[in-house]
């Protein structure tokens, strides 16, 4: 008796659910209807802008919806002076910060912002590197930020005509010291350093990778656990990008490299990436030079099935191709 | 212990019906129908095709009708030649002439047509009632100069007459999701079969290459877009595209260099779940905590070699159920040279991967995956982990069966219960046997 009633009230609070579920989707249909028809009938008055905003509040993914808002927006700016749409604009900028604050990944938002900006009498590039600059510390790994912040560095440059690869890549080094294991500021670095090297010519490029190779092993001695400092390690040492370097350069280079993690390894005799690393440029050096791979690689091998058996098979099927 | 007939129910009723919190995603509604029927093909809760369906199945042919018509008819355009990926942009225009400039936003969505077409080949279509050829030239203009595919093409109501291309205007992100979008299109409809026969042009796929190879980024995997990251979704796009494009003769197209670089930084991803793994910011969808408790994986607390391991979707961040069919699918469809194994999902940890799905992000009671422990189940990850569950299942049948892949006599039973689950083909993300089905048409126009 007691499993049929607690049933039946399940079947209940099921059905209730459901009913609540149908009423919102009956109200969110409704609106969804008026917006449309406001457009079908040409209405481009400010009543149809608030309409798009109470719809987009609560799906700004609506991306129709976007669209017809700038096509209001467009009408209303028609023959107007510079400083109502600049102030049209400013609104708009506010509304979609406060969307931004609730979904920042939305790639419509950042789209209808984009939009503001090129339509923007004088467009404020400095609030929005600031802005950008700010969800990036919300979320350092969030790469629509990332990609806005190019898109506002790039306008910035074409508006001042003055490039910003070096305080951007200041920009990285602030990041990257406040903490080593940030992905995203290590990954803009590889970016930026390819066009650092060719704006500054007066830089000497193998005097500035050297520098970086400091750099990153500072950050390898201090978290060699970290995934992102040896990727952007093995990106320093192997890359044609940053200098070009003769072949006994690059063997030089990489000896020094495999002595430096070597030392790294007697301290710390576990770390999956020394040995990763080691066993990858040692093969590396091999193949450079023409040689055979040294034997020492097939014992990082065999010690990395076992501090790493999740990989198990894949240093297995590392030793049978060597 | 795999849910089986839980998430059937879990589909079926999403189907019904969705909580409003899904608001957001009525832009891509064919998505979440694609992915739920998709779902119950790979339960075997489809009366389609010639096996066997489970006795459990209440679903009939009724059902099957149902869902492949609600597909024609709300989401293909009257051209015949594309499908919207939701019936919210069925936008009604304005009949007055007054103002011919209005753009007509009610076009076609190369993502929405990839998930119409998955969706009506599993529900054993013939495709009879579309116009291939147009599809393939609509394919055409969607593809930008530098070789990516926007999302559609949109043109004002007055230049539709005259056909001017300057009125003509991509719309949608820059990456690679629509490219592998428009691959799979142009497979699924032979498309490529009817350029050879020169009744329509190709897409360039010179120019796919290019693309694909201009996102190969320094970490060993392929972003979204040039520039970004290495993204576990970028990786899966390229590498399908790719496959889908070249007949599987991706080491030509990228050389082994890359591909060896694309399987270690895949492997690479493989995570260990922590202990408490917060939320982050990302879940937008999901603020309120589940209102089930969680259950936590005892694995949880034993040695970390014994613990599950999901994939990471970027160097550095925290397992999320969807990553463990974006690397696993981009690992079955790498081969290693010289290798007996079909494909590389074998090199990662089978037994790590199906026990963080499992134990950590299967809902036993509703049914489904969430994203990460302790949210709740939505349909794109209970589909993607039900979809990287059946290729592991498929590894373990190839492999000789599930002993060799526990630790404890215990986990026989875990493991051993997710291999009723229907194969599925990495490439195309469905049944092999719809896949069969869509190769059975194919021979059908060749031989036209």
């Amino acid at each position: 008796m007691h499993s049929v009633k607690r049933e039946r009230t399940s079947a209940k609070a099921r059905e209730e659910r459901r009913r609540r579920e149908a009423g919102k989707i009956v109200e969110y249909k409704a609106l969804v209807d008026k917006v449309l028809t406001s457009r079908k009938n040409q209405n481009y008055t400010p009543d149809a802008l608030s309409l798009t905003t109470t719809l987009l509040k609560q799906n700004p993914e609506y991306y129709t919806i976007w669209n017809y808002r700038r096509e209001i927006l467009t009408s209303i700016f028609l023959a107007q002076p510079a400083e109502t749409i600049q102030s049209h604009i400013d609104n708009e900028l506010q509304f979609l910060f406060a969307r931004l604050m609730e979904f920042p990944k939305c790639y419509w938002i950042w789209n209808h912002r984009k939009w503001c900006l090129e339509t923007s009498p004088s467009p404020p590039w400095k609030y929005e590197l600031g802005l950008v600059t700010k969800m990036l510390e919300r979320d350092a790994r969030n790469f629509h930020g990332w990609h806005y912040r190019r898109y506002v560095v790039q306008g910035t440059e074409q508006a001042t005509g003055k490039s910003l690869v070096r305080p951007e890549f200041d920009y990285t080094t602030t990041k990257i010291k406040a903490n080593f294991s940030n992905f995203s500021a290590w990954h803009n670095r590889t970016k930026l350093i390819p066009r650092l090297l060719k704006e500054e010519p007066d830089i000497d490029a193998r005097n500035f990778l050297d520098n970086e190779v400091n750099l990153i092993t500072q950050a390898i001695y201090t978290d060699p656990d970290d995934q992102s400092v040896w990727l952007y390690h093995r990106w320093l040492i192997t890359s044609d990008d940053i200098v070009k370097l003769s072949s006994d350069e690059r063997k030089d280079l990489l000896n020094k490299e495999i002595k430096s993690i070597q030392e790294l390894l007697d301290v710390e005799p576990d770390s999956k990436w020394c040995l990763q690393s080691l066993a990858f440029y040692k093969c590396l050096l091999a193949s450079l030079a023409g040689k055979a791979v040294e034997s020492s690689v097939v014992g990082y091998l065999d010690k990395l099935q076992d501090i790493d058996p999740m990989r198990k098979k894949r240093y297995e099927d590392w030793k049978v191709q060597l | 212990m795999f849910a089986l007939d839980r998430h059937a129910s879990f589909f079926q009723h999403s189907l019904r019906m969705l909580p409003h919190h899904y608001t957001q995603t009525d832009t891509t509604r064919l998505a979440l129908v694609f992915f739920c029927v998709s779902a119950l093909d790979l339960l075997g809760y489809l009366p389609v095709g010639n096996r066997q369906c489970s006795s459990k199945s209440k679903i009939t042919k009724i059902d099957v009708d149902h869902w492949r018509e609600w597909v024609y008819s709300t989401c293909l355009l009257p051209t015949r030649d594309a499908f919207r990926c939701s019936p919210a942009t069925a936008v009604p225009q304005s009949t007055s002439s007054q103002h011919n400039d209005q753009i007509d936003y009610d076009v076609g969505h190369t993502a929405g047509t990839y998930f119409a077409l998955c969706t009506l080949i599993i529900l054993r279509d013939d495709l009879s009632r579309l116009d291939r050829a147009g599809m393939m030239r609509w394919l055409q203009k969607c593809q930008r100069p530098d070789g990516s595919f926007a999302a559609g093409v949109l043109q004002s109501k007055n230049s539709a007459a005259g056909s001017d291309d300057n009125c003509e205007q991509k719309f949608g992100e820059r990456d690679l999701r629509f490219g592998y979008c428009a691959a799979a299109t142009r497979w699924l409809i032979g498309g490529d079969l009817l350029a050879r026969k020169n009744v329509v042009a190709d897409i360039s796929i010179h120019q796919v290459f290019g693309y694909i190879r201009s996102c190969i980024s320094y970490d060993g995997g392929i972003a979204m877009s040039p520039y970004t990251e290495g993204h576990a979704g970028g990786t899966y796009c390229g590498v399908g595209t790719l496959r889908l494009l070249s007949q599987g003769n991706i080491n030509k197209v990228l050389g082994d260099a890359v591909v060896g670089d694309i399987i270690r930084w895949s492997i690479m991803n493989q995570v260990y779940a922590e202990i408490e793994q917060e939320a982050e910011s990302e879940d937008e969808y999901h603020s309120e905590p589940a209102s089930f408790s969680s259950s936590e994986s005892p694995l949880l607390r034993g040695p970390v070699v014994d613990r599950p391991a999901g994939f990471s979707g970027r160097s550095n961040k925290a397992p999320d159920t969807c990553y463990s069919f974006w690397i696993g699918g981009t690992l079955e469809m790498l081969e290693i040279p010289g290798s007996l194994n079909r494909g590389s999902l074998w090199l990662s940890d089978i037994r790590a991967s199906v026990m963080f799905l499992l134990t950590l992000t299967q809902n036993p009671i509703i049914g489904g995956f969430s994203k990460i422990a302790g949210t709740h189940p939505d349909i794109l990850h209970s589909y993607l982990g039900i979809a990287a569950l059946a290729m592991c299942a498929e590894t373990i049948r190839q492999s000789g069966g599930p002993e060799k892949f526990v630790k404890a006599p215990a986990e026989l039973d875990v493991v051993a219960s997710i291999l009723p689950l229907q194969p599925l083909d990495g490439a195309l993300c469905i049944s092999t046997s719809a896949k069969q089905y869509a190769e059975e048409l194919r021979s059908k126009w060749e031989n036209e």
